[in-house]
């Protein structure tokens, strides 16, 4: 029995082998797909149904059940499925896949989903010790603390395929200065859901100019999800102001594009028969509207598709498309929606390293270009940025966060 | 709620025999028996959503029948249609039996507890597909919902939909398709990772899961079943004494 560092770029063959040590001929065992929400049963609704759905198959040691348990008992049993952020479905599909006695287990980016505290505990008090017992290999982008941990490192070689041949180029091009997008106040901004008990919002007083990366970290249920539906206008603060250039601006009314949102699981918002008409579609719908984007920006969907590294799936239908390239072309979307800001949830989800250095140089382009940009985030990714600025969501109010 | 698989048959099997015989006394006293079963079952809040879902159709379908049934123009008389709506096998008697019939299965197999359907519905002996397609059937209605006001979400957060009562019409289209997409896309990433290659539903169907029962539970609705059915039977007149009702 072993624990395996699946270790290469994307479109290696890692995701395929994952899948073949899971499921080789003969053994019944649980692969994990990136896009977490594939690994729920689809026969429950809440937390509680998923696991009775999932009973334990073979007694674990009590300190590996008890880490598990602790995991998920944080989550209440009648929480919905679909309100569960990231980290907290990769807690409960792990556990799950852990307790099913399966003889092998495979975790495809499912890790790198947790934040680092989280990320360790499952490694070092389940996995490693159930590794004597169970085969399990894992396939991470975010894995340099847990390296020495793996018993083995299987190594792919590189890809084919490359996302990032031309994305460098396209971000050398971006001119500081080329936008404007103006800086956003908001003023005393309360927001509580009908029958809620307390705000999501509560008198929040908050700044955010454009130049900077807003990483946003914030537990489950802090509001992050409802301050992106609060700035592009599905939902209507109950009390307060947003205030754009010094003047009051109503998203849910206003015609004027601010905010583009880039969910956190891109097939909840692709539409279109090919990538190509999907990115057709945002750039043609961005024609038709005003926009609060200032200076010369006026790339074509061609362009910025081959920037993203797209060029390849352009005829490919969004049902086909791998996770990566799903992730990448809401991404691409974004930069032709014509906002001047932009909302990205969890952007380098199972990019790999590369990748995530593209990322991390276009988020600062972009920043110096004039753009704002929020991004949710559970890594560490983003952190060295230059134009990084920590932010959290805690009693009602967002605020700079101060780690550790 | 955890009732016994015999029970839940024999709810259905009530819920059958009000739907085709009972009389309007009857049923008045039937609704007021399955009301106190929701009560007794801590299904209130189900009760009040059935109840608030099933009113306007019940007023609007009374005020019609007694716009009908109310002849002439000369001398109306809302107390005799009123009495003519409620007299025996009327089409509104009929709806009323059909939606006492409906809460009654609700009971029966509308409130298993989540993620149990599956082995409440073998437990009920009803073959695995059928069991399949209600389990993942039951799990996708309740999140429809939430799949469309995702898909509105997206749409706006795009800027594909505007702000407008017009814009909000236009785009029905790509609510729909954009849900329907995003369902398809989830279902088969299941069918291939979590049904197929995991073997989840083998499992699932090789597994004796067994669905969780109360006692309490089973005798509210065994009792329940034997109140409904004499309140039947007597009034339908099976049973000396049905004048009494």
């Amino acid at each position: 029995m072993a624990l395996t560092l699946f270790d290469g770029q994307n479109f290696s063959g890692r995701s395929e082998a994952l899948k073949a040590f899971a499921w080789r001929e003969g053994v019944k065992g649980q692969y994990l797909h990136p896009a977490l929400e594939v690994n729920l049963s689809g026969f429950a609704t809440t937390v509680g149904g998923e696991l009775r759905l999932h009973p334990e198959q073979a007694a674990l040691p009590a300190e590996v059940r008890h880490i598990l348990d602790d995991g998920v008992s944080a989550l209440p049993e009648t929480q919905k499925l679909r309100s569960l952020s990231g980290g907290e479905t990769v807690r409960l599909i792990a556990t799950c896949a852990l307790r099913s006695g399966a003889p092998r287990v495979a975790m495809d980016c499912a890790l790198e989903q947790l934040d680092a505290e989280t990320r360790g505990r499952l490694f070092n008090g389940v996995m490693k010790p159930l590794s004597a017992s169970v085969d399990i290999a894992v396939a991470d982008n975010a894995s340099a603390d847990l390296r020495g941990g793996f018993t083995e490192v299987r190594a792919f070689g590189s890809s084919q395929l490359d996302l990032n041949a031309h994305i460098g180029e396209f971000t050398e091009n971006l001119r500081s200065g080329m936008v404007t997008a103006p800086a956003i106040d908001l003023k005393g901004l309360s927001f509580r859901y009908p029958g809620a008990r307390r705000p999501i919002f509560d008198r929040c007083d908050f700044r955010l100019e454009p130049g900077r990366v807003y990483l946003l970290k914030a537990p489950n249920g802090a509001g992050k999800s409802t301050l992106a539906r609060l700035l592009t206008g599905v939902l209507k603060p109950t009390r307060g102001r947003i205030i754009v250039d010094g003047a009051a601006h109503a998203p849910s009314s206003s015609n004027a594009r601010l905010f583009f949102y880039a969910f956190q699981n891109p097939a909840s918002q692709v539409i279109g028969t090919s990538a190509a008409g999907y990115l057709q579609l945002i750039s043609r719908a961005s024609c038709n509207r005003s926009t609060m984007l200032r200076g010369e920006w006026s790339f074509t969907p061609q362009t910025i598709q081959r920037a993203f590294g797209l060029d390849p799936f352009a005829t490919t239908e969004p049902f086909d498309l791998p996770f990566v390239a799903l992730k990448r072309l809401t991404m691409a979307a974004a930069l032709l929606g014509g906002a001047p800001w932009l909302y990205f949830d969890e952007p380098a989800l199972t990019a790999d390293e590369n990748s995530r250095q593209a990322l991390r140089d276009l988020f600062s382009r972009l920043c110096r270009a004039g753009f704002g940009l929020v991004v949710v985030s559970h890594g560490e990714e983003f952190d060295g940025l230059t134009e990084a600025f920590p932010l959290t969501i805690a009693e009602g109010k967002l605020q700079r966060r101060v780690d550790g | 709620m955890r009732m016994h698989a015999a029970v839940r048959w024999l709810l259905i099997i009530g819920a059958l025999l009000v739907g085709f015989f009972a009389s309007p006394t009857a049923l008045a006293v039937c609704a007021f028996i399955v009301a106190l079963a929701y009560m007794l079952l801590g299904l209130g809040g189900r009760l009040s959503s059935f109840l608030m879902l099933v009113s306007p159709i019940v007023l609007a379908s009374a005020a019609l029948w007694i716009f009908v049934l109310t002849d002439g123009f000369d001398a109306p008389s809302i107390g005799r249609a009123a009495t003519r709506l409620l007299d025996g096998d009327t089409n509104f008697i009929a709806l009323l039996r059909a939606l006492t019939a409906t809460s009654l299965i609700l009971i029966a197999i509308g409130a298993i507890r989540d993620g149990e359907t599956y082995a409440v519905m073998r437990a009920m002996a009803l073959p695995k597909p059928a069991a399949f397609v209600f389990a993942s059937g039951a799990a996708l209605v309740e999140s429809v919902r939430e799949a469309v006001e995702r898909s509105i979400v997206a749409l706006r957060a795009q800027g594909l939909m505007k702000p407008t009562f017009a814009s909000r019409s236009a785009n029905l289209g790509r609510v729909v398709g954009l849900t329907w997409l995003a369902g398809l896309n989830l279902i088969a990433g299941r069918a291939e990772t979590k049904w197929s290659g995991n073997r989840f539903i083998d499992r699932l169907q090789s597994e004796s899961m067994k669905p969780a029962t109360a006692v309490w539970d089973s005798l509210v609705g065994l009792l329940t079943f034997a109140a409904i059915t004499s309140a039947v039977a007597l009034g339908a007149g099976v049973i000396d004494g049905a004048h009494t009702f």
